[in-house]
């Protein structure tokens, strides 16, 4: 937050010193303005469900059958989560995909450098990585059981051609189920990342390379002293965001493996979802949410705190 | 530790009070029900207008002959339909009637898909009780349907369908391995002509039968009881049984012989049990009666082969084979319907004459057999692909278990089953293990949920 | 020589080898088309095939452009939400990007900690609420009611909030002396910068919104008003997919979506001629 300091000095020297005052307090009008619709949008759609859900953590409820019956119960639900095998191992899958992120975001960032300044028609190449983003998932998650298709696919031919003999059962084995799943996720989504690295060169001045190379900086001196720290605010932002993204995956798990083989796959959200509608158990779905909630917050707080060291806008 | 205090400490209790408001103020939904038909004492039966909301999750278009034919038979009673999903799907349906019921959807009739939804929400308290209306009309229930779904002694809803379970055959491949369409058979037979029907290797491989991933295909030396067929019935845990025992087995046998196909390409490919069987990837299936009507070709399987039906196998050589435990649709009344009597007449004509109308395989006694039959040749786009002797004999030999309603957290059970049978199945854990690990967790949910 | 100095072998071969890895990535899309012609019980046949053998294009596209569905409409409804949807959160992220990046109040970091937060709760777990709220105020299958819970994202405010806080405050300061306010500084000078960022935002709002189903099937029940995505759930029930008609829907739906890439990702190029980037 170092530009900060330098905006609060920069701030006294506007014209007309003696209406400060006045004058933060339109800026404070202005910045309501400016932040206020999104603030709303934000507090109507997210935060009161999110109140709603730490409500019903405390009850035994479900949502079918009417605010008349709730059923308050104290800490039942988080006593009973600590007990839950199910959930339990959900947690720890949850943990273990989060290593997808970095990997994901270091092969975006150097398919972006390469796609930016050092292919030919570098416009296709992007339209072909951002592809899996663009398909149906369906499509997506067939392509992956055909090539990695247990017993004839061709993954596992090739595997086999190798001799090894007896190659992974990929998604339908309790050990490789969850790799995979992650590969996958890498795939997917390593478009995003991809697009959003690009805009992020973009925002670097072409002139700091030209300088560098004058003073001779090699190719690797300059990745590392300009395009690495200025990409920062855009790594920042992946890295926040991929990791909540990361935590929250639902869709994919659904299509995919709906949490198995033997719950191999399983993550928080599957686990809510099942309990939230199909088990119709509201309440104790609700402190799952808070659970994942509470972990999430800590683990954005230790990134947002630990910005200053290493962002650099 | 006082449990009221941390309720008031979390001070939140107001705002779930104010989503109360939200949702109750929504009551009507998009037309108000005039209906009040409990006020018809003065004589005169519901001459009033009663307006009746059913909620399906059959498509619109396939529910309106059905409604029409009952609003002419009825004067003065105006059905107004909820579709609760435009493909027919049946999970997806149920999702939306929940979230229609918790905002306050006012609705009367609702049919629910399965036993373990039926008797999930009838936990819940949103069904309601039907004893009363069947003593007033003087209906006997054993009488009148093959299913009864009261639940210790109460009725929360009529059985709507009947659906039972036996094996389907790609009879071709039966001629051409020089086998008979089976009448009387265990499931070592099964097992042998499993192994018969085998053929090819390879991306090729034409297997003798397919499981699919629903928890009964882990039951079946199970489901074919007359009774304690289910995993926990009359307060009797039947984890560790023989039964079990056989169905894991049975399972497991098939699997090391390469006579099914293999559970990891089941799950990791999500194989779809019509497409394994109409293109002819597996030769034989165990599943219901919804089938009979595919036999003759849909659109998108079109029949190329003629399939034969048999009964469902039994246990040992000794016991009849056709038994098999039944379920079906369920169709109830809302508890705060004000419409009882008028939604009770609907859902009784419903579950008889319209099933008639509709041609469904219902749960109703006096359903002509021959007449469904004849029904289903007359829609089916291949008619001949039908084998009529061994679809009559599997009809008219089967034998239906009496319904166990099974407890309202059944889905709890089945999860807790299939985690380990899968572990069982890849080759994780022997089968004692599989076992005493499914009767502890099963154990466990049982006693969380007294 | 003169060969060697037109055509940049190094980066001929790094093309080359990015061309063969990208071949994994127009996989699905590939699979896409070739089941799109394909009869059903073709479509999941060993090895793949991914030239059919039997040909069916014909009889799946018409299934799906000419059959029951109504799916001219549901196109044009998927169009109008997406784009109605980005529109509306590009605005509202990049105002309150501009906000708590340009303008110093007080509560401003708090207030975007609560943002970020919010962004922590799974779309799944506010389905219950939302529902409940939607159908009291009348939002329930509505398009503004899609529309509206697409336009609010946190996502888009947080990528703006970056990409304007590398964006020098020197031009704030030189117009803010010239007596421009905030409202003439956001519109004339931030926007333009940020070209690069919002585009890029835009392309992704555009295509995760064309793409969701589960919002639209929870939120909507009039099929007058459903978009391509739940339109193409008539091709599945719960007895299973068709996958050949899925797909030609899918390949169908996919053309607006490169449309707005290739258009999108033009402005990302053009943004490289800004200058008044922080060094």
């Amino acid at each position: 937050m170092d530009s900060v300091h330098h905006q609060v000095e920069r701030s006294t020297r506007p014209p007309r010193r003696r209406s400060i005052s006045r004058l933060r307090l339109r800026e404070t009008a202005m910045g309501l303005l400016f932040v206020g619709p999104m603030l709303l949008g934000v507090i109507v759609f997210l935060l009161m469900p999110l109140i709603f859900s730490f409500t019903l953590s405390f009850s035994n409820w479900s949502f079918i059958t009417g605010f008349d019956r709730i059923e308050f119960n104290g800490l039942d639900n988080y006593r009973n989560l600590l007990q839950d095998d199910v959930f339990l191992k959900s947690v720890v899958n949850n943990f273990v995909m989060l290593l997808a992120v970095p990997i994901g975001m270091a092969i975006a960032l150097v398919l972006a450098i390469i796609i930016n300044s050092r292919v030919y028609a570098s416009g296709a190449f992007k339209v072909i990585y951002f592809m899996p983003q663009i398909s149906s998932v369906v499509a997506v998650a067939v392509v992956w059981q055909v090539l990695f298709h247990p017993s004839v696919g061709p993954v596992n031919a090739f595997l086999m051609n190798l001799g090894i003999e007896h190659p992974p059962r990929w998604l339908a084995d309790t050990t490789f189920a969850l790799p995979s799943v992650m590969m996958l996720m890498i795939w997917i989504d390593l478009g995003v990342a991809l697009i959003i690295y690009i805009a992020g060169l973009k925002y670097i001045p072409a002139d700091l390379y030209e300088a560098a190379r004058i003073d001779g900086a090699s190719t690797f001196v300059q990745f590392r002293s300009i395009t690495l720290p200025l990409l920062t605010p855009t790594t920042f932002f992946l890295l926040i965001t991929g990791f909540i993204g990361n935590f929250k995956s639902f869709a994919l798990i659904k299509v995919l493996t709906e949490g198995g083989p033997a719950h191999s796959t399983s993550v928080i959200v599957y686990d809510m979802y099942q309990t939230a509608f199909v088990e119709l158990q509201t309440g104790y779905a609700s402190s799952m949410v808070m659970v994942l909630f509470l972990i999430l917050f800590a683990i954005t707080a230790l990134q947002w705190f630990g910005q200053k060291y290493w962002v650099k806008y | 530790m006082s449990k009221k205090k941390v309720t008031v400490l979390a001070g939140m209790s107001l705002l779930v009070g104010l989503m109360a408001g939200c949702g109750s103020n929504s009551d009507n939904g998009p037309t108000p029900s005039p209906g009040n038909g409990n006020g018809n004492g003065n004589g005169e039966p519901p001459v009033a207008e009663v307006v009746l909301r059913v909620a399906h999750w059959t498509p619109t278009n396939l529910m309106a002959p059905v409604i029409e034919a009952y609003e002419e038979a009825n004067d003065g009673v105006t059905i107004e339909y909820v579709e609760l999903s435009d493909n027919g799907d049946s999970v997806a349906g149920m999702q939306r009637l929940d979230l229609l019921m918790a905002s306050g959807e006012n609705l009367d009739v609702v049919f629910m898909p399965g036993a373990t939804d039926y008797s999930q929400r009838a936990g819940l308290g949103l069904l309601a009780p039907l004893n009363e209306l069947m003593a007033t009309e003087g209906m006997d229930l054993n009488e009148t349907y093959l299913l009864d779904p009261s639940i210790d002694g109460t009725v929360f809803a009529l059985p709507d369908t009947l659906e039972n379970y036996f094996v389907l055959l790609n009879k071709d491949m039966l001629d051409a391995a020089g086998l008979e369409v089976p009448t009387e058979w265990s499931w070592d037979e099964y097992l042998d002509y499993a192994e018969k029907l085998t053929s090819g290797s390879g991306a090729s491989t034409v297997y003798g039968t397919y499981f699919h991933t629903w928890p009964m295909y882990w039951q079946l030396a199970q489901i074919n009881q007359m009774n304690a067929n289910n995993l926990f019935t009359d307060g009797q845990l039947n984890v560790d049984s023989p039964e079990i025992r056989q169905s894991l087995e049975l399972r497991s046998k098939a699997e090391e012989a390469g006579i099914a196909t293999p559970y990891a390409d089941t799950i990791s490919q999500k194989l779809a049990y019509r497409s394994e069987f109409f293109s002819e990837r597996a030769a034989m299936i165990v599943t219901g009666n919804w089938m009979i009507d595919e036999s003759g070709g849909s659109e998108q399987f079109p029949a190329t082969f003629t399939t034969a039906f048999a009964p469902m196998p039994s246990n040992d050589k000794g016991q009849p084979a056709g038994v098999s435990i039944a379920n079906g649709n369920f169709a109830a009344i809302l508890d705060r319907s004000s419409n009882k009597e008028a939604a009770y007449d609907f859902i009784r004509w419903h579950s008889t004459e319209g099933g008639e109308l509709k041609n469904v395989y219902s749960a109703w006694r006096q359903q002509d057999a021959n007449q469904f039959i004849r029904g289903v040749k007359e829609h089916a786009l291949s008619p001949d692909f039908i084998d009529e002797d061994s679809l009559t004999y599997v009809m008219t030999h089967f034998q239906a278990a009496p319904l166990n309603v099974p407890p309202s957290y059944q889905s709890q059970l089945e999860q807790a089953y299939t985690t380990q049978t899968e572990l069982f199945i890849l080759g994780q854990q022997d089968l004692e293990t599989t076992i005493s690990k499914t009767e502890a967790e099963v154990r466990a949910i049982v006693d969380a949920n007294q | 020589m003169l060969l060697f100095k037109r055509i940049d072998w190094l980066k001929a071969i790094i093309t080359a080898v990015m061309a063969m890895v990208g071949m994994i990535f127009l996989l699905p899309f590939v699979w896409m088309v070739s089941a799109s012609l394909k009869p059903e019980a073709d479509v999941f046949n060993y090895p793949v095939e991914w030239i059919p053998t039997t040909w069916r294009a014909a009889f799946n596209y018409s299934s799906v452009w000419l059959g029951q569905a109504n799916f001219g409409l549901y196109y044009w409804n998927s169009m109008k939400v997406a784009l109605l949807t980005t529109v509306l959160s590009v605005l509202v992220s990049s105002m309150a990007a501009y906000g708590f990046t340009k303008i110093r109040f007080k509560g401003r970091s708090a207030m975007f900690l609560l943002i970020l937060a919010t962004y922590m709760i799974p779309v799944e777990a506010t389905l219950v609420p939302l529902f409940i709220l939607f159908r009291s105020v009348g939002l329930f299958d509505t398009h503004t009611g899609l529309i509206l819970l697409g336009g609010f994202s946190v996502l888009g405010t947080f990528l703006l909030r970056q990409f304007f806080a590398s964006i020098s405050d020197e031009f704030i300061e030189s117009a803010q002396i010239d007596g421009a306010g905030h409202i003439r500084i956001f519109v004339s000078i931030m926007l333009p910068l940020a070209r690069p960022a919002i585009a890029t935002y835009g392309i992704l709002r555009f295509i995760w919104t064309w793409n969701d189903f589960q919002t639209p099937f929870i939120f909507l029940s009039d099929r007058t008003l459903y978009t391509i995505q739940l339109g193409m759930n008539a091709f599945a029930d719960r007895n299973g997919a068709f996958y050949s008609l899925i797909m030609a829907a899918s390949v169908s739906a996919i053309v607006p979506l490169l449309i707005v890439f290739i258009i999108g990702q033009k402005h990302v190029i053009e943004g490289i001629s800004l200058g008044g980037v922080k060094g």
